[in-house]
């Protein structure tokens, strides 16, 4: 292929290098899969792996989480304007954790290498994970009840972690000596960093397949295209002004909701999501960083449109954010940020497709169960003798839409993760699962109901654990829309050694928040049982059809009660 | 007018400089113009331009939202 062929490039071609770009994110998703030592990588996929241009554009993906592709490019943008492009030389790996600096939160780093074509960087291949210990005041360092940043672990700007393939020594010491389990973050980082060796292997490959100047014409003509298809999207929805709301129960620290608002404007091809009507920001936790914000808004406007459109930069360009610094939705420093992501994300996004809903409203979904139900614990294992952290997540109920019920029991559908699975819990944890089950009766009821909620029991098999939790939903629900009844509550639950029933926290361990707590210690013999959210309904539940309410009932997904009650079964 | 400078705080240091319309952090270059007669910073011409067509039409400077805002937003959400 010529490389001075600069000219458009048809679309077969330009579709063929798309495809390229998604089949090499794809690749670094199966090695950091295969090569890393964490559950929260090799079971539930908590990374996305992407390519940039040297301007900080995504130009790459493929099927990770949303919420780090909607943010990364701000991430990278950042790194190159603070370091500049020359400090990029061959073999060199920079990482980047801070949330201000356009991470979702602190557990999420990005590694990203320059790829080299004739002497000079033609782009970036990028990883972004959650890494499930980054010190701070609890393990797995998701502490429910932090005020500041600084609680929530190591804060790393965007620094060099590998200069020209060797290790910087001095920065490799201070991050593990940080972090509770040093170990596994060294065996997560070589994951996260070889992918970028093979993601820079396939890249090369194209790049002698194609010649630089061509693909780079190519990914600039890929932004355009991706941009005039969103332009062409919003253009199709009717001109207007869109409200929505919802609100996080409370912070950890302070028992009363934080609220977020979305005032969303749809005038010609563009969109502007303004959210100056949404709360101060909180003291505790749940504060959303811009680009959590920014992400969620890119995310609930690719639900609603031709999922035919290539996803990069150029998407989310006629799609504006304006937000208040020191708001719910756009943290200040050194406010904390780490259930911003996982619990705040889910709702801003219902607040999205809640708002859209007043332009489009057979495109999208009721409000999901919007909890990543996070779990968090650590300590000696009675058998390996090891320090060992783990983060867990549960899946909740995605929303009723107009023709499909809601997705039972998956993760929030900002993080597209996986759940792991129990036999890899018992192995690695002292913890046996003694109940995993659906909650019956815990979706919204609709004309389609929201998706279906889980249940689980753990029992601590350890002399003692400590365990971390940082939920929502516990006192509010998902709701439903058009008629259609909201899900079920989440929550989290203890009973004690030789007690006979379930009880609160608060109850057990006076934590202020029955739903957002660190540092209690659970001892041999207790149980915990994660409840996550059911979603909502959407439509009238009297004009569900009568075979899916009867299947419904025989599957043991609703209760006779609930079907008599809910949908007026006669049956 | 606009103008584009460097942030310059030392490395060392931790100034944090919000653009006025997305209101992100702005890493080390940033817009400076002059809006309605005030100076004002953006991350880029796209803000600076939603700044003037938006955000002081619709809600103003130094917008303040209502005391009722949860009661206004219930009546204008879809049911």
């Amino acid at each position: 292929m010529p490389t001075q062929q600069l000219e458009q490039i048809d679309s077969v071609t330009l579709s063929v290098v798309n495809n390229a770009f998604v089949n090499v994110c794809r690749e670094m998703g199966t090695a950091m899969m295969r090569t890393s030592y964490s559950p929260i990588f090799n079971e539930g996929l908590d990374f996305s792996c992407m390519m940039f241009n040297t301007r900080g554009d995504l130009i790459g993906q493929a099927e990770f989480c949303p919420t780090m592709l909607g943010s990364c490019q701000y991430a990278m943008k950042w790194m190159l304007d603070e370091v500049g492009l020359d400090a990029f030389g061959p073999g060199d790996v920079y990482i980047h954790n801070d949330p201000y600096r356009g991470q979702n939160h602190l557990p999420e780093h990005l590694v990203v290498k320059a790829v080299f074509w004739e002497g000079k960087p033609w782009g970036f291949v990028g990883n972004v994970a959650h890494v499930g210990e980054v010190g701070g005041m609890a393990p797995g360092s998701f502490a429910a009840d932090a005020t500041e940043v600084y609680q929530e672990g190591l804060r790393l700007p965007p620094i060099k972690i590998m200069d020209g393939g060797e290790y910087v020594r001095d920065l490799w010491k201070v991050i593990l000596s940080n972090h509770r389990t040093p170990k596994t973050s060294w065996g997560d980082y070589h994951a996260m960093i070889g992918s970028l060796h093979v993601a820079e292997a396939r890249v090369l490959e194209l790049l002698e397949k194609y010649g630089g100047d061509f693909l780079s014409a190519a990914s600039d003509q890929l932004l355009d295209y991706s941009e005039r298809f969103m332009r062409a999207e919003i253009a199709e929805m009717p001109d207007g002004v869109y409200y929505a709301q919802d609100c996080m129960e409370d912070d950890g620290i302070t028992d009363k909701p934080y609220w977020m608002r979305l005032k969303l404007t749809i005038k010609g091809d563009e969109a502007i999501c303004d959210w100056l009507d949404s709360d101060d920001q909180a003291r505790g936790p749940i504060n959303a960083t811009f680009v959590v914000t920014a992400a969620s808004c890119y995310s609930g406007f690719l639900h609603v449109i031709s999922d035919d459109i290539p996803i990069n930069s150029g998407a989310y360009r006629p799609i504006r954010i304006v937000t208040r610094p020191g708001s719910l939705v756009n943290v200040k420093h050194p406010g904390p940020s780490v259930g911003g992501n996982t619990e705040t994300h889910p709702h801003i996004q219902n607040v999205v497709l809640r708002a859209l809903a007043g332009a489009v409203p057979d495109r999208i979904s009721a409000a999901e169960g919007a909890s990543s139900c996070n779990f968090l614990f650590g300590g000696f294992h009675p058998e390996y003798g090891d320090y060992y952290t783990n983060y867990h997540i549960e899946g909740s109920g995605w929303g009723g839409t107009v023709d499909h019920d809601g997705n039972d029991v998956l993760c929030p559908n900002n993080g597209n993760c996986r759940n792991t699975p129990v036999e890899i819990l018992e192995t690695k944890y002292p913890f046996v699962v003694s109940e995993y089950r659906i909650r019956n009766d815990s979706a919204g009821a609709g004309r389609f109901r929201g998706g279906l909620a889980s249940s689980r029991v753990f029992r601590v098999t350890a002399p003692e654990i400590t365990i971390n939790a940082l939920f929502d939903r516990t006192k509010t629900q998902g709701p439903g829309i058009f008629g259609g009844e909201p899900g079920t509550s989440s929550g989290i639950f203890i009973k004690k050694k030789g007690d006979t029933e379930f009880r609160r926290f608060s109850e057990v361990f006076g934590t202020v928040s029955d739903s957002k707590f660190t540092r209690v210690i659970v001892t041999e013999g207790d149980e915990i049982m994660l409840n996550s959210a059911g979603a909502g309904g959407y439509g009238n539940p009297l004009e569900r059809a009568r075979d899916l309410v009867e299947e419904d009932l025989r599957q043991g997904f609703i209760s006779r009660d609930a079907a008599v009650k809910s949908y007026g079964y006669q049956g | 007018m606009s103008r584009w400078i460097e942030n310059d705080a030392q490395w060392y240091e931790q100034r944090m400089v919000h653009c006025a319309a997305c209101g992100r952090l702005i890493a080390k270059h940033f817009l400076i113009a002059d809006v309605a007669g005030e100076r004002t910073t953006f991350c880029g011409e796209g803000c600076e331009q939603i700044y003037r067509d938006y955000v002081l039409t619709e809600r103003g400077r130094d917008y303040q939202r209502p005391a009722d805002v949860m009661e206004q937003y219930r009546e204008l959400m879809v049911p």
